[in-house]
């Protein structure tokens, strides 16, 4: 007798929890998959989250009532908010992470979760007949039944370490890999690759001499991520910086044929944000010191993640030229660092709700789709959870755009224009970044969440109160105003153009500030403190968003522009080979989505859509 | 059979009749329809050989020379064919016909270039610059149309496009990697100076414009001057045929009359005025006051002066206008002085040094710089958007205001120069951080 659930989740790292939580909040039963129970949550690289274009990912998981921000306030280190001086729309929150505290705090919250039944196993194969997806098979072969099914298999599959001449067939350092389901995508006819990451090794923290190191303390008042957390209770800790020096890169220059990236056993394509050092070495010779933070996993562990030397060279090599680095001259090594090799799907085969095209109700998220990170994983865990759950209750897929979240940006990116390396999000990505900010992820997503049931009632609560107040500051702002001469007399310098201001608009002055403001009218400080703040933000950024409108309008009526799914592009003249293969590929759901694909002319567009309306015509007559 | 109507033909040649006809086919499917229509078996790429083109009752309409383009090789990309038929009206007709029956449809204006340029074979300045060419009247317009062909225009804009998306590339690493690895002190010098030595750079091609612009459209010279001052027979002589009508009467000519002539390698659109004097006839009255319209539109203004006599102090004669004295057969050559030009319309005395010398005022004019010209006003209003948004750039990175926005204002200066020559995509600007900074802790 198998077991049925509506949704299973194959995979407990950071997008199979979003996933199963994600699903499980639409009202769905959920099976939990995964190898090792005691080991959801973990952070398999390095001990943080959050980060630029990264932080504004785990605020939108959280605007949706994802997991990821709320655990990482529960184990957060060293809270940092970077690019405090660059504008608001480029801050990024991010905090150093405790790696035991975060695994308790998500195991917590998956146990917390009533339809989410936990299975320790193996997945096997995928049970498919005809077109119809089915359920699963473990390695113990029982089978567990299901409407749709999300993979989040991370580097697991046909997963291979590279330690110089080592080859360690792994999906973690430890943890065996893969390798039947690998072979059963492989089967289905599936578009894959490989791809590479690195990590680099690991120190006993007890025996860095960390009085000769620089140190680099948490902010004084740390920012959660998640809205509805009020404080951070973690104690914060420091990190440490070190410096790699001629002597350290002597040793890896004459030992680079040893190290498995360069000796040409590694055919799938690393990060090029995330070189190993050998890479740092040997592409930017002329430089004499590369950077290393020396990040602390826990409160309670002294293991130390030298960050910025990952790499993939022999231990022995790896020995000699850490212990050439000032502060690590006696240091332990736990573990070695070693890049990893492992498979992907061509992402541009799956919609954009995640779903493959060519097995409904199957489901994939996180690095499988040839993404890196914790934060893009949480964030594709989502919304591959979510909709699988519809997918089960019967209801419409539902997407974000590019203009509302890095989530639609990130996922639009991957299914239009595939990767070549691992992707990770940037905000040079997102086109509408102004707006897209780490600040608003509630205003922007919270509401659409409620929408879609994916919302909790608490936040939903909590949302509604403060979306009141910044309302009410704004409409404040906006309904006093001051004529250019009463301005001129509080030292605000403006057009002397007889038009009278709002105090919005005064805000967008560079040098007039809300504090300002707030002396100028005392009795503004009745509206609420924090809603003052995101006011004052909006107003900054007012016009440079207004001129991106006609943009955005632009793009949401090419958006609006559906193509159909089963549309013939061998039918449409006036396309070339090249351009037909890649719509092929990509099979766009919109005539927006098309036009991004590399190659695309205005004139296959207009083709296109002549050809669509055409049929249109046929069809109805 | 919807998907075949994609192969189009056009006649590439003049009006017919004429000695040859150049009937051009482009498609996918030109070479099977070109089998079709012609004897002799498949064509070769960028072979040319005579062959019997047939009617679909397979009477012999012509014998043609026909050269086939195999994709990609050919002007557009696609397949292409030209058959140079003997260029008989009815001829064309029949092949026209026959295409047509085959699956081939007339193309529509532009068409050819437009698939060329959407196959990638030209960018957007180049595709201008076929119909620039085909327009061109003049040496200097068939100069500039023939460098533009070349790319000398996407070239330069291909390279400010680059700097804009290194300047934005080292704005945007001090964004996206504040703490990665060895990306260093956020030292906004450099990019300073990239985006400022652009702004010159756009300032100093938006000066030099204006010229070019002219030099594309032709060059406006107004003839100006008293009642029979003889501006109409000069206008008839330079001309060389009678465009305007000439009477002994003063006020002859009411409105302005305008001719295009060439003078040295320039294009130039000659007007005609009527006489500049206080009148009170209504008709008369509107003439002068667009005359004096004229005469402020125009790039260059003669003066003519009757040698007969004229009444001082009716119009004002500016620095860069060139005074001519008319009707020199009038005078004996001794009353005239050396600095100024005298001519004689009726004896054609002193035409030739007034074109020399109008020439000489268009050179400087055209002032064709180091820099290729900006020949469109297309061009000119992207790059001025540009270096405004520069400009906004430079403010905000000086003041330190910022950062997010200063680099928005560079994308939108990017933007703008790559509506010229294509788009702008994100993965230029991340491989541009990552070929030149060494990023990643």
């Amino acid at each position: 007798m198998s077991e049925y659930y509506d949704v299973i989740v194959i995979g407990g790292g950071h997008a199979g929890c979003e996933a199963a939580a994600a699903a499980a909040r639409t009202g769905a039963s959920v099976a939990l998959i995964t190898i090792a129970a005691d080991k959801i949550g973990e952070m398999s690289c390095n001990p943080a989250i959050g980060g630029l274009g990264k932080g504004h990912l785990v605020r939108e998981i959280d605007a949706l009532d994802g997991l990821m921000g709320r655990v990482a306030d529960q184990s957060g280190i060293q809270f940092r908010m970077l690019n405090r001086s660059k504008g608001p729309a480029v801050h990024g929150p991010r905090a150093q992470i405790d790696r035991a505290l975060y695994r308790d705090a998500m195991q917590a919250e998956i146990a917390s979760i009533d339809n989410i039944h936990l299975i320790e196993a193996l997945v096997d194969d995928l049970i498919i007949e005809g077109d119809q997806l089915q359920g699963i098979v473990t390695g113990e072969g029982v089978s567990v039944l299901a409407r749709s099914v999300v993979i989040t298999t991370g580097t697991f599959l046909k997963g291979m370490i590279h330690r110089g001449d080592e080859r360690i067939a792994a999906g973690r350092i430890g943890e065996k890999p893969s390798v039947q389901l690998a072979t059963r995508l492989y089967d289905l006819g599936l578009p894959m690759g490989r791809l590479k990451t690195g990590t680099p090794a690991r120190l006993n923290g007890d025996t860095i001499d960390w009085a000769a190191l620089e140190m680099q303390p948490a902010d004084n008042e740390p920012v959660p991520f998640s809205y509805m957390t009020d404080q951070i209770r973690v104690p914060q800790v420091s990190c440490g910086i070190a410096y790699t020096n001629a002597d350290a890169h002597a040793i890896i220059a004459e030992n680079i044929e040893a190290s498995a990236v360069y000796s040409g056993a590694i055919s799938g394509q690393g990060p090029r944000y995330c070189p190993s050092i050998e890479d740092k070495v040997k592409r930017f010779a002329d430089r004499n010191r590369h950077q290393i933070f020396l990040e602390p996993e826990g409160l309670s562990d002294n293991t130390v993640y030298p960050n910025g030397i990952s790499s993939s060279l022999p231990e022995h090599v790896q020995d000699a030229f850490i212990r050439k680095i000032e502060g690590l001259e006696t240091v332990e090594v736990f573990d070695y660092g070693y890049a990893i090799e492992y498979d992907y799907v061509d992402p541009r085969a799956l919609g954009r709700d995640l779903q493959l095209q060519s097995i409904p109700g199957l489901f994939l998220a996180g690095q499988i789709n040839g993404t890196t990170g914790y934060e893009e994983a949480g964030a594709q865990g989502l919304m591959a959870g979510l909709n699988a759950g519809r997918y089960s209750a019967g209801q419409e897929s539902v997407t974000l755009e590019r203009d509302q979240a890095y989530i639609g940006v990130m996922i639009d990116d991957l299914v239009t224009k595939g990767v070549t390396e691992p992707y990770r999000m940037f905000t040079s990505r997102a086109e509408y970044r102004l707006s897209l900010r780490s600040d608003n992820a509630d205003q922007r997503l919270t509401a659409i969440g409620v929408e879609w049931g994916l919302v909790g009632e608490a936040r939903e609560k909590m949302f509604h109160v403060k979306q009141s107040l910044v309302d009410s500051a704004k409409s404040a702002l906006k309904n006093r105003s001051l004529t250019p001469k009463e301005a001129n007399d509080l030292g605000w310098s403006v057009n002397q153009d007889g038009q009278r201001r709002s105090l919005w608009q005064f805000l967008s002055y560079p040098d007039i500030s809300l504090k300002s403001v707030l002396d100028v009218f005392p009795d503004l400080h009745e509206l609420d403190n924090q809603a003052l703040k995101q006011a004052e933000i909006e107003a900054g950024y007012a016009s440079y968003i207004e001129r991106q409108a006609s943009d955005v309008q632009a793009m949401r009526r090419d958006e609006a522009l559906r193509l159909p799914k089963d549309l013939d592009y061998s039918r449409i003249g006036g396309l070339s080979n090249e351009v037909r293969l890649k719509l092929e590929t990509v099979k766009p759901e919109t005539i927006g989505q098309a036009g991004r694909i590399e190659g695309v002319t205005p004139g296959a567009l207009t083709a296109m859509l002549a050809y669509v309306k055409r049929r249109k015509k046929r069809e109805a007559a | 059979m919807a998907a075949d109507q994609d192969t189009i033909f056009a006649l590439a040649s003049g009006a017919l009749p004429s000695a040859i006809a150049l009937v051009r086919l482009s498609g996918s499917r030109a070479l099977e329809i070109c089998d079709d229509l012609v004897s002799g078996g498949p064509l070769e790429h960028s072979v040319a050989s005579l062959r019997e083109v047939r009617s679909g009752s397979g009477a012999l309409i012509d014998q043609a020379v026909v050269t086939a383009f195999h994709s990609p090789r050919s002007y557009t990309g696609e397949h292409t064919v030209e058959l140079s038929l003997h260029g008989g009206g009815y001829v064309v007709e029949q092949v026209y016909e026959r295409l047509s029956e085959l699956g081939a449809r007339l193309a529509e204006p532009g068409e050819f270039t437009r698939r060329a340029f959407e196959a990638g074979k030209m960018d957007l300045t180049q595709a201008e610059a076929v119909a620039d060419l085909i327009d061109a009247e003049s040496e200097a317009q068939h100069k500039q149309a023939l460098q533009q062909l070349g790319g000398s225009l996407s070239n330069l804009y291909q390279i400010w496009h680059e700097n804009l998306v290194r300047a934005l590339a080292s704005l945007e690493v001090y964004i996206d990697f504040p703490d990665e690895g060895d990306v260093g002190t956020e030292d906004t010098g450099p990019v300073l100076n990239r985006l400022r030595i652009l702004s010159a750079d756009f300032e100093r091609s938006l000066s030099q414009s204006a010229g070019a612009e002219r030099v594309r459209e032709g060059f406006l010279i107004a003839i100006l001057g008293p009642p029979n001052a003889g501006k109409s027979s000069l206008l008839n002589a330079l001309a060389g045929y009678d465009a305007a009508i000439v009477t002994p009467i003063p006020g002859t000519t009411r409105d302005f009359v305008e001719t295009k002539l060439r003078i040295g390698p320039y294009l130039v659109r000659l007007s005609d005025t009527a006489g500049l004097r206080e009148t009170s006839d209504e008709v008369e009255k509107i003439g002068v006051e667009r005359a004096h319209k004229r005469a402020e539109e125009a790039d260059l203004r003669i003066w003519l002066i009757p040698a007969d006599g004229y009444e001082q102090d009716s119009f004002k004669v500016i620095q860069k206008d060139i005074s001519v004295l008319s009707k020199s057969d009038l005078i004996s050559e001794r009353n005239v002085s050396r600095e100024t030009l005298s001519i004689s319309s009726k004896t054609g005395y002193g035409l030739s040094d007034l074109k020399s010398f109008i020439e000489e005022r268009l050179n400087a004019l055209a002032r064709p710089g180091i820099m290729p010209s900006l020949t469109q006003f297309r061009h000119r209003a992207a790059i001025e958007k540009a270096n405004t948004h520069i400009s906004d750039a430079i403010a905000k990175i000086e003041t330190h205001t910022l950062l997010d926005l200063a680099a928005e204002d560079v994308r939108l200066a990017a933007r703008a120069i790559a509506s010229l020559v294509g788009h702008i995509d994100v993965e230029q600007v991340l491989g541009s951080i990552f070929s030149d900074f060494c990023i990643g802790k």
